[in-house]
């Protein structure tokens, strides 16, 4: 456990009545990127309120870098940086004035907060925006204030809630590559709802629903959960739908047009090159073919039927 | 600890930066300036116009900053309107656009948050009372002898108050996510804080504690010039009570702790409070201190002195009739501003007890005359109980009462008894009425001359009665002497001020015996020999006596003065004047009798003179064995002895060298003292006896008069210097201004508008400049 970075154990919060979260656990290990999943409402802020202190559990315990942050908060705040759904900006102050308080509010040595404030915005490429009013920013700008204020003081964890909600395109790429920058020297816990996030940047992901862990293991086991279970086709010169279930072997194909139809199959993974080679052979003159992307909603449903048994918790 | 103080200083920072960057501080500091400014020059305008017209000026320290429109009282009347502004915004803005996990989530404590926004209203508190202070010092510098105690002392209070309007206003910020709700709660807190005063009042206990609470009148004492303990301690536990809550506030959001621990901290914070606030409010906890150049809000030296020889026991009884219009100042309701009436005292004696009976009983009430024209006392009573939401069974009956006092010779009026019981167990009491003026309740002289009657013998009086004499203590009459002797509802009457008086029949053989002080007026036929033997008896055992001739009696007083040495002159005094009739005479105060009596001085320099009506010349030159002091002369032009018998119908009279009649300056009122067995007699001779008759006492003439300060001289000269008791308090020294007093346009416009002027150019530089990041 001391190796650990973040232990939550038997998390749980209730709002009056409501239990927002119960019975989480989960460890993050090491640097790079950790996701932690969830649709809207299902308790990934609270419980990434809950880890950086911002928010008391009524039980379980959370320990950053081995201190318990119910006992000893102050210490264990040392060691994180936090980014909200909505950066914690003062905007009337500047970009300077505003790192420096952040940077002094972290105990940052004194002689040493103007370096920091220095290598901050040199990370997130605002340093030409010193000077400015944090108000006179663009969106994307002041997202970056906001992640520029937490890794300052190099925290061993850096906490990024939604960073890329309501960014343009442009944006959103610079900001994940700022992300992918910052998790090769910090221990990143992200929050998103959107899959390709996920899938861009985590090399890990914590899965909530419902206020419970659904799902925690390696980026590489949760694509084994979104692996297509079918996909669309279109044939110009179709056979009857008897016949390509019967040559395919699927588990069951629907006419969606007259010459579209679904197609829906188990575990092969070799099925579409099937499709391919029957349809040259067979002269169905394929036009198109579109693998059924599994949307994140689904996997949640999927996943929240399930409960996450001792073995799938690293 | 070093972290925690870093870490508020850090808060405190950037919270001054956010609001400097900020339009509202500056705004609210400009308009402050404004009011402050407005205030202030309007009454330098004032006292420079006074010296521009040659007036003098008077306490310019007190005048400047807590008089009528002085600069503390505007403060005052417009803080509570500023702070809510400031602070809504402190957490409330932080809630509402997130930034507050800013602060969550960084190595801080609660407390750290809350003591750094506090310290930053500190900080806006200094820059706003540093305002006050730039007026200050340029008072100081143009005031001569400026007092800078009392207006540290008023300072002190406003910050305070200021800090106290802080904490409270930090604290309905941290509640709330909207600044307008923080805002108007804020100044509910307030107005509840202020009314709280009001509430319960009739129950001791919750009165005690409502009283406590209540912050109306707290920053006032201060602006008067007196620290007290008290209020000191209240401000600091209202801003501790305050923070604390905040730092709760925040604590039950983000620490663990269970109900039972929030509310044992709760709690305990209550409880605390409330023991900190009963223990300073005791009269025994309490320490002053009193910044006014003459401590004018504390006991004069000789009432502090008499309250040291009161060691004994002390209860005040009051008692209260339910049909007297005074009833309302004893009414339970009402004990906190009536207890304010012996406050000066309690803070010598704590340890007085009062007490109060209520009854009803006949007495004369001007206002009810004619509501209770058929009904008797008992249906009055309960009709004004019913009105008043009053209990009836707590008035005593008559019957009930006469058990316990007869009031009658009261008039069954609003009377307190002083119950004294000395340390060798020996009981004394003495009374304290209420008077028939505009101030009603006893003020200093006369509460100490009852505390002074306890321990020390009263002087007796003795005004001389003859057949013929219509001055006497009983004569109500327009020549008569009851107003100042013996009127028991007239405040300035000897009996209110901690003489006894009594008439005194010289054929009696013993009526001398154990008189002090022996008046002798108007006398209209010649005493006979074994009379004038008393009087002499009495004189040459040293008593002190008090000896007033009239016109026409010259011959019958002769008789008697001529044995000190003095004579009266016959003829009457005449003074000519455009606006009164020649009879009377405007004598004034000799540089003598300030000499002899210092607390003619104020009296002297502000010009009074004495009225006295058909006056006589004294002639003292055949004194032989006495010290003379001439306090009383004519002025010596306009002013001679007629001794014509003109009758003033008719026109003025004329001074006729050839009869005699010379103008000069005249005596009319002469002090003659000696050594007799060791004591020095005191005699005072007036050539006047209607000067303190009640005709003249409530007459107003064309100047100030003098008249009831001779009374009050002449008879506490005459009681060995011990009554009435002296509390008049020195002058006050800062009484010029050294500043030009042309251009008072000018001046006036630079004091008002300079420092608003100069924080708005400021705030817009900063402001723009900052603007365009």
């Amino acid at each position: 456990m001391s190796n650990n970075i973040v232990t939550v154990k038997n998390l749980a919060h209730r709002y009056s009545v409501h239990w927002a979260v119960k019975n989480i656990n989960f460890d993050i290990l090491n640097k790079g990127v950790t996701g932690l999943l969830g649709s809207n409402g299902a308790g990934k802020s609270t419980t990434m309120n809950i880890i950086c202190g911002a928010l008391n559990q009524t039980e379980g315990e959370v320990y950053i870098d081995g201190i318990n942050m119910a006992i000893n908060p102050t210490e264990a705040k040392k060691h994180i940086g936090f980014l909200p759904q909505t950066p914690p900006l003062y905007k009337d102050l500047t970009v300077d004035e505003y790192l420096t308080h952040s940077a002094d509010l972290r105990f940052v040595n004194y002689r040493d907060i103007k370096r920091a404030v220095n290598v901050a915005k040199d990370k997130c490429s605002i340093s030409h925006f010193s000077d400015r009013l944090i108000k006179n920013l663009s969106g994307g700008y002041q997202q970056r204030v906001g992640i520029a204020q937490a890794i300052v003081h190099t925290p061993k964890l850096v906490i990024l809630d939604e960073p890329t909600n309501g960014l343009d395109p442009n944006q959103i790429v610079d900001v994940r590559r700022l992300i992918k920058d910052i998790s090769e020297e910090h221990c990143v816990l992200l929050s998103t709802h959107i899959l390709s996030e996920v899938q861009a940047l985590c090399h890990d992901i914590k899965m909530i629903e419902n206020g419970r862990l659904v799902f925690s293991d390696t980026m590489d086991s949760f694509n084994n959960y979104i692996k297509p279970e079918g996909f669309t086709v279109e044939l110009n010169n179709p056979p009857s739908i008897d016949i390509i279930k019967e040559q395919l072997n699927v588990l069951d194909v629907l006419q969606v047009d007259v010459n579209v139809f679904r197609v829906k199959y188990n575990e092969d993974t070799k099925i579409t090159q099937e499709l391919i080679k029957l349809s040259y052979s067979n002269g169905w003159d394929l036009k198109e073919i579109a693998v059924d992307r599994c949307s994140l909603d689904e996997v949640f449903a999927q996943l929240s039927g399930k409960v996450v048994t001792e073995k799938t918790i690293k | 600890m070093k972290n925690k103080i870093r870490a508020m200083i850090r808060v405190a920072k950037i919270e001054l930066n956010i609001m400097f960057y900020s339009p509202i501080a500056w705004l609210l500091l400009i308009v402050f300036a404004f009011q402050v400014g407005a205030a202030f020059s309007q009454l330098l305008d004032s006292n420079l116009h006074s010296l521009y017209v040659g007036g003098s000026l008077y306490s310019l320290t007190q005048f400047l900053f807590s008089g009528l429109g002085g600069v503390f009282n505007t403060v005052v009347q417009y803080l509570y309107f500023y702070i809510p502004l400031i602070t809504m915004g402190l957490m409330s803005q932080e809630y509402s656009t997130g930034s507050i996990r800013l602060l969550y989530t960084s190595p801080i404590t609660n407390s750290s948050i809350i003591m750094g926004k506090f310290s930053a209203m500190f900080v806006y508190g200094l820059a706003t009372t540093g305002i006050i202070l730039i007026y200050i010092i340029f008072s100081g510098i143009i005031v001569d002898n400026f007092n800078w105690a009392f207006v540290f002392s008023g300072f002190l209070g406003i910050f305070l108050l200021l800090m106290t309007y802080a904490a409270i206003g930090l604290f309905m910020s941290t509640i709330t996510s909207y600044q307008v709700v923080a805002a108007v709660g804020t100044l509910a807190t307030l107005a509840v804080l202020d009314l709280i005063k009001g509430v319960g009042e009739s129950i001791d206990f919750v009165r005690d504690i409502t009283y406590w609470l209540s912050m109306s009148g707290r920053a006032e004492t201060f602006i008067k010039g007196l620290i007290t303990s008290e209020d000191v301690i209240y401000f600091i536990t209202v801003i501790t009570l305050f923070l604390t809550l905040s730092i709760l506030k925040l604590g039950v959001e983000r620490n663990k702790k269970s109900k039972f621990e929030i509310l044992s901290k709760y709690f305990i914070l209550f409880v605390g409070t409330i023991l900190v606030g009963y223990v300073s409010s005791r009269p025994a906890f309490k320490f002053y201190y009193d910044s006014t150049s003459n401590k004018e809000n504390t006991l004069s030296i000789e009432s502090q002195d008499i309250m040291k020889g009161i060691v004994g026991d002390l209860k005040i009884i009051t008692y209260v009739n339910a049909i007297d219009e005074n009833m309302y100042s004893g009414l339970p309701r009402n004990r906190n501003s009536d207890k304010k009436s012996f406050e000066k005292y309690l803070r010598f004696k704590p340890d007085i007890e009062m007490d109060y009976v209520f009854y009803y009983a006949k007495t004369h009430n001007e206002y009810r005359k004619i509501d209770y024209k058929d009904g008797n006392e008992a249906e009055m009573a309960k009709l004004i109980c019913r009105v008043n939401n009053l209990d009836f069974d707590m008035f005593k009956s008559p019957s009930e009462m006469s058990e316990i006092v007869d009031l009658t010779s009261e008039g069954n009026k609003f009377i307190r008894f002083l119950n004294y019981t000395a340390p060798n167990g020996e009981t004394k009491t003495t009374r304290l009425r209420l008077y028939n003026d505009g101030v009603k309740h006893p003020e200093e002289a006369q509460i100490s001359g009852a505390m002074f009657r306890l321990v020390e013998e009263s002087p007796k009086i003795g005004f001389v009665s003859t057949t013929t004499n219509n001055r006497s203590i009983e004569d109500r009459g327009v020549r008569g002497y009851y107003r100042f002797s013996n009127d028991i509802w007239y405040r300035n009457a000897l009996i209110n001020n901690g003489f006894d008086v009594v008439s005194i029949d010289l054929s009696k053989d013993d009526v001398i015996d154990g008189i002090d002080i022996m008046v002798i007026a108007d006398i209209r036929e010649d005493f006979n020999d074994s009379e004038l033997n008393r009087i002499k008896r009495y004189i040459d055992n040293g008593g002190n006596m008090f000896i007033l001739g009239e016109n026409n009696r010259q011959n019958y007083m002769n008789n008697l003065v001529e044995y000190l040495g003095v004579s009266f002159k016959s003829g009457m005094l005449v003074q000519l004047s455009e606006t009164r009739n020649a009879s009377i005479i405007a004598a004034r105060l000799t540089d003598e009798s300030v000499e002899k009596f210092p607390n003619y001085a104020a009296a002297y320099g502000q010009g009074y003179l004495a009225s006295m009506p058909t006056a006589i010349a004294i002639d003292y030159s055949n004194v032989k064995n006495f010290e003379v002091v001439d306090i009383l002369r004519t002025d010596d032009k306009g002013v001679w002895i007629d001794y014509d018998n003109v009758d003033f119908v008719e026109g003025n009279p004329i001074l006729s060298s050839d009869k005699g009649e010379v103008e000069s300056s005249y005596s009319t009122l002469i002090g003659l003292s000696r050594e007799v067995n060791g004591k020095e007699q005191r005699i005072m001779i007036s050539g006047d006896a209607d000067f303190i008759s009640n005709g003249e006492l409530s007459t107003r003439r064309d100047f100030r008069s003098l008249n009831s300060h001779i009374i009050n001289n002449t008879f506490r000269w005459l009681s060995d210097d011990k009554f009435p008791v002296y509390t008049d308090r020195p002058m006050k020294i800062d009484n010029n201004i050294s500043f030009p007093v042309e251009g008072r346009k000018i001046t006036k416009l630079l004091t008002g508008s300079l420092i608003g002027v100069t924080l708005l150019i400021l705030s817009i530089v900063i402001i723009t400049r900052r603007k365009r990041k």
